[in-house]
């Protein structure tokens, strides 16, 4: 029954009683792609990681629902919510790692440099993947929220706070990057 | 040759098909480049859901309280530790007084007891308690019985 609700009408319910079933419905129509941008953004990464990200989205979520205003619509601010945990979660880990390498005067680099040679021997199976994970943070998101997620260029302004233009041109450049990176993988595969 | 591939992309986020005139136009490296695009396009929502899990997200209990309350999040935390600090700085603060205060309370017991000795003409035993386990202290005297009518 919840699920023949539109997104207004669930958070209208939500609003009211507070009901989690609403809730949980809400986040359950919105999980795929809530993990996409996740994925996106983090370049993959830990798991665990990606479901602390998701824990974050969920918490905020049910903590500002009750207060949502409909100025934008539920879906743009659900992503650009997904989005900014992310980031969020990678400046965390950023200062983390700085603070960490401080204290213990340990050279994280060589630490790490195991668990991410294993993962980029993981992520290099495929090149789709591999060539978003190297475009910047910005090119990967938007290229993924039209192409992956579908969303207009109306809502991608909305989402990325810029204007309907910056973000058309934006996104063509993002795209004409990865094809140029997607095409020299491939040729590198090819040699 | 942006131009071409800008013009080419605006037909594909409006979800028009591409003029064959426009095909035309193009270079082999612009239809390279922009059969790559639609190749990335195509594919990346199906590669990105092969690598993410579809599982319902098991939310943590502390995240939403049994009354649907949220609790344990970045902002109560935040509080808790202004309280924390806060109560910290009072005990802080008020440590030298309970200090003079016992100070205070051990000058006047000295001086309640040099009074009953004198009055009295007892000597205090300091480690003479009764059998009830209570701290109270005792004078080595017989206790004084009052008689007559009060």
């Amino acid at each position: 029954m919840l699920e023949n609700l539109d997104d207004h009408e669930c958070i209208v319910r939500f609003k009211k009683n507070r009901e989690e079933a609403v809730f949980n419905c809400l986040l359950a129509r919105y999980r795929m792609a809530i993990r996409r941008i996740i994925f996106t953004v983090l370049k993959g990464g830990d798991p665990d990681e990606a479901e602390d990200v998701e824990q974050e989205v969920a918490i905020a979520l049910y903590t500002s629902l009750a207060d949502f205003s409909f100025k934008s619509s539920f879906k743009t601010y659900l992503y650009r919510l997904c989005r900014n945990k992310a980031i969020d979660h990678i400046r965390e880990k950023e200062r983390e790692r700085k603070l960490f390498k401080k204290i213990s005067r340990i050279d994280m680099q060589q630490t790490q440099e195991l668990p991410e040679e294993a993962v980029e021997k993981e992520e290099k199976k495929n090149a789709l993947i591999q060539t978003l994970f190297d475009l910047p943070e910005a090119e990967r998101t938007i290229i993924v929220l039209k192409d992956a997620e579908d969303m207009s260029l109306k809502e991608l302004s909305e989402i990325l706070n810029k204007p309907v233009g910056t973000v058309k041109s934006q996104l063509h450049r993002a795209r004409v990057h990865a094809a140029k990176i997607y095409m020299q993988k491939q040729g590198e595969e090819f040699k | 040759m942006k131009d071409h591939i800008d013009k080419v992309q605006d037909y594909i986020d409006s979800g028009k098909s591409i003029p064959e005139t426009v095909i035309a136009d193009l270079s082999e490296k612009e239809t390279e480049i922009l059969g790559t695009i639609l190749d990335f396009r195509q594919n990346i929502k199906q590669e990105l859901n092969s690598r993410i899990s579809d599982k319902p997200l098991n939310l943590k209990k502390n995240v939403l309280g049994q009354s649907g309350d949220t609790v344990n999040n970045t902002g109560s935390r935040v509080f808790r530790n202004i309280i924390l600090a806060a109560a910290a700085f009072v005990i802080l603060l008020s440590t030298p007084g309970i200090y003079r205060n016992l100070e205070t309370r051990k000058l006047i017991r000295e001086d309640a007891q040099s009074f009953v000795g004198t009055i009295t003409d007892t000597a205090w035993i300091d480690n003479k308690t009764p059998d009830t386990g209570t701290d109270t202290e005792w004078f080595d005297a017989e206790p004084i019985v009052m008689t007559g009518i009060y």
